[in-house]
């Protein structure tokens, strides 16, 4: 009977442990869990009745009190060494000893927070709740300050988050202190610093989008022209995004910090242009979406400025986006000039309805700069009618139209003193398109990248730092065959010949004894 | 101390008395030697490659700890996974199974010591096995250009997850007087600390953060790469003070089991 009790005891703690076991693993009690839990609990208190009659002796034996002492003092013992790990994980050090020091912030990171005060929360979206360099950069953040917090989400099992924050790539980090946040789709060291210069400023820099002219509305995310998408891609890098009725207002706001003009739908009035001149002249800085046949009057402004629009329409029957008509008129761009906006740009964007922008001939004062070019199998046509009323386009060079590539975006830094317009800088940019930053194009490719990139040169934020990425130092090795061959006898062979053989010297040496 | 330093050369000259402790030495430098070889081979196979067709941007992706000395000490890491258990099954179980222990246990010689000096003398002879795979970082700094402090930082620690190893071998014995059991019991033991942090990304933050700090790969592969931190050797000395008080505590028991 005792025996049967204790078996009865065992078996109701196996099945209590899997029980267990199984609850801890699922997070959910579902029927396995439950039946071993009952079953197991059952049974251990079957043990327990049918030893009531031993249990008085047992508690009173000298063996349970020290079973029981040996217990709460392994406990304590435990818990002293736990609080210990605790001591350490609150209060991290660590020595890089990389020859690079690649996992240690650079001083200029360090400076940026070591000046603020706050917390900044830093969210990393990894697909798998993984990615061992992405963790790596934010461990560096975490243990180089006290300020930074650190979390890691996967996307996955959390889409209520990524609805939140915004996030559409896996390895997004977002950066986040107060109420302002910005998402970082390439992590670095650099990218995570100048986010939270962005987001620990005072003050975001506004944007204004001209509006009155049938330009896309900002607020528009029913229509694929919209402009929701590249609105919200902006509020997400810390910037104030606000249209400006510019013919009312009758001038561009100094609190604007860029001005931008998107597609205009009917001739902008003289009252307006003229506001854009003399933005431009106070050193305002602009961006230009200019899609055929859409501002045109901006020609001999925009000119004067070194950039020249073209009256035409690129086509690329064969580098082109695959989806919508095979007219071409979707060409797709692989090549950028060297210019800040586009030199860390290697994938394709997509231009949807682009004329070409070129830069203008070069003037001392002004420094222009091809952005982007579509492929040599595009030109520029010069036929409108053709293509828009006929839907037709066919290369002419009697007719003016230009074979590719064709410059399809600009970039000017006009130094206004040299020019005699004034005093200190201007920027501008200029798109041949204006579909390419809309709701339906800004998530294709990599058009929101460069998108957001031009709008970041144009906002001339200089407080930002530049940091060398550094990795691995290059490792070298050398040898010949000969010494390979040493190597390979002595690594492989010579040692574990050399133990075996003193093992058998010592085993014979005992054995003579 | 006296008494410490006695047991350990007593466990060292028991070690040392047998085969087991040859044939885990040659095995141990043969499989470590293989893999390094190797590895080293495959590297200096990829040099010649990049350098040949002059792909200078992928030559800076070389780096000989990276991809030499990582690998090989997480190779050694698995090895030891297996050995250690082998060299510490017999510490207690044989001494329970020859009756030794009542002599142990009756001698003015407290259990604290008792544990401490056997763990002292396998502490030496894996220190020895980590000393000897030494060799293969030697070979690199003599015919390449490893970063040296990153490379002893592997080693490093390499020689603790070693010693918690032994640590948690001596308890598995100390539960038992057979030592395939505690062979086993202290091989699955340290293979949960090997993977106990599988499941931390979707184990929410707590949990996952603790479950994180007790995997001991994760500690080890922070000095593999080079990081030497207070969390990180924190945990070492934790863990092998941790697993030498609990066996200290099963060997007290024995006294009024």
């Amino acid at each position: 009977m005792r025996s049967g009790a204790r078996i009865l005891g065992l078996l109701g703690l196996v099945l209590l442990f899997f029980g267990a076991l199984s609850f801890l693993g699922y997070g959910v009690l579902e029927s396995y869990a439950v039946v071993h839990l009952v079953l197991g609990g059952a049974m251990v208190l079957g043990w327990l009745i049918a030893s009531l009659g031993e249990l008085g002796e047992l508690v009173r034996a000298r063996r349970t009190r020290k079973g029981a002492n040996l217990f709460v003092s392994s406990l304590l013992g435990v818990a002293v060494l736990v609080m210990l790990n605790l001591l350490a994980l609150r209060n991290p050090h660590q020595v890089d000893l990389t020859a690079e020091q690649i996992f240690s912030l650079s001083p200029q990171a360090r400076k940026i927070l070591d000046s603020g005060e706050g917390v900044i929360r830093m969210t990393a979206y990894l697909e798998g709740g993984q990615n061992p360099q992405v963790e790596t950069l934010l461990e560096s953040f975490a243990n180089g300050s006290g300020r930074i917090e650190a979390e890691i989400v996967d996307p996955d099992l959390a889409p209520e988050r990524i609805e939140e924050d915004g996030i559409t790539n896996y390895g997004t980090i977002r950066v986040a202190s107060g109420a302002r946040a910005t998402n970082v789709i390439e992590p670095s060291e650099e990218t995570l610093t100048n986010a939270i210069i962005r987001v620990t400023r005072a003050g975001r820099p506004r944007l204004c989008f001209v509006t009155g002219d049938g330009e896309p509305a900002l607020d528009d995310n029913s229509t694929a022209d919209g402009y929701f998408e590249a609105a919200t891609a902006l509020r997400n890098e810390n910037f104030e995004v606000e249209p400006l009725a510019l013919l009312q207002e009758g001038a561009v706001s100094p609190e604007c910090r860029v001005l931008v003009l998107a597609g205009p739908q009917r001739p902008l009035s003289d009252a307006s242009l003229q506001a854009i001149s003399e933005w431009l002249e106070g050193g305002g800085s602009a961006l230009f979406l200019l899609p055929p046949r859409s501002g045109d009057e901006l020609a001999p402004l925009l000119a004067n400025w070194g950039i020249q629009i073209g009256d035409d329409i690129v086509v690329d029957q064969v580098i082109r986006l695959f989806e919508g008509p095979t007219l071409g008129l979707n060409p797709i761009v692989e090549n950028y000039g060297a210019h800040p906006i586009t030199l860390q740009m290697r994938e394709r964007t997509v231009f949807p309805l682009t004329r070409s922008i070129r830069p203008g001939p070069a003037t001392e004062g002004l420094t222009t700069s091809t952005l982007a070019s579509t492929s040599a199998s595009s030109w520029a046509e010069t036929d409108l009618e053709a293509v828009f009323v006929e839907s037709v386009a066919e290369q002419a060079a009697e007719n003016g139209d230009e074979a590719g590539p064709v410059s399809v975006a600009a970039a000017v830094h006009a130094d206004l003193d040299t020019l005699g317009r004034g005093e200190g800088t201007t920027r501008l940019v200029a798109f041949g398109s204006a579909g390419f930053a809309d709701n339906r194009n800004l998530g294709q490719l990599w058009n929101r990248d460069l998108f957001l990139n031009a709008i970041a040169w144009l906002a001339a934020e200089e407080d930002l730092v530049s940091i060398r990425s550094r990795n691995l130092r290059v490792s070298r090795v050398r040898f010949n065959e000969d010494e390979a061959t040493t190597i390979f006898y002595l690594s492989v062979l010579v040692l574990p010949e050399l133990v075996l053989l003193l093992g058998l010297a010592a085993w014979w040496r005992r054995s003579r004894l | 101390m006296r008494v410490v330093c006695a047991l350990a050369r007593r466990e060292l000259g028991a070690i040392f008395g047998g085969p087991t402790a040859y044939v885990v030495l040659a095995g141990f430098l043969l499989l470590g030697g293989w893999f390094f070889y190797n590895l080293l081979a495959h590297f200096s196979q990829l040099l010649s490659l990049y350098s040949s067709v002059q792909m200078g941007g992928a030559e800076a992706g070389l780096n000989l700890n990276e991809m030499v000395i990582g690998p090989l000490l997480h190779n050694l890491a698995v090895i030891l996974v297996i050995l250690v258990p082998m060299i510490t099954m017999r510490s207690f179980a044989e001494e329970r199974r020859q009756a030794t222990m009542e002599l142990l246990l009756t001698s003015p010689v407290g259990t604290g010591s008792l544990v401490l000096g056997k763990f002292l003398g396998l502490g030496a002879f894996v220190s020895l096995m980590v000393a000897l795979a030494g060799i293969y970082g030697a070979v690199l700094v003599a015919y390449g250009n490893p970063e040296v402090p990153v490379l002893l930082a592997g080693y490093a620690g390499l020689w603790l997850m070693a010693l918690v190893f032994v640590a948690i071998g001596l308890f598995a014995s100390s539960l038992t007087d057979n030592q395939l059991i505690a062979a086993v019991t202290g091989l699955v033991t340290m293979l949960l600390l090997f993977i106990v942090a599988w499941p931390a990304a979707s184990a929410g933050e707590i949990v996952g953060t603790i479950l994180t700090h007790l995997s001991i790969t994760e500690h080890f592969d922070e000095m593999v790469r080079g990081i030497v931190s207070t969390t990180g050797l924190t945990y070492f000395a934790t863990m092998i003070a941790g697993w030498l008080f609990l066996a200290q505590r099963s060997v007290e028991s024995l006294r009024w089991r």
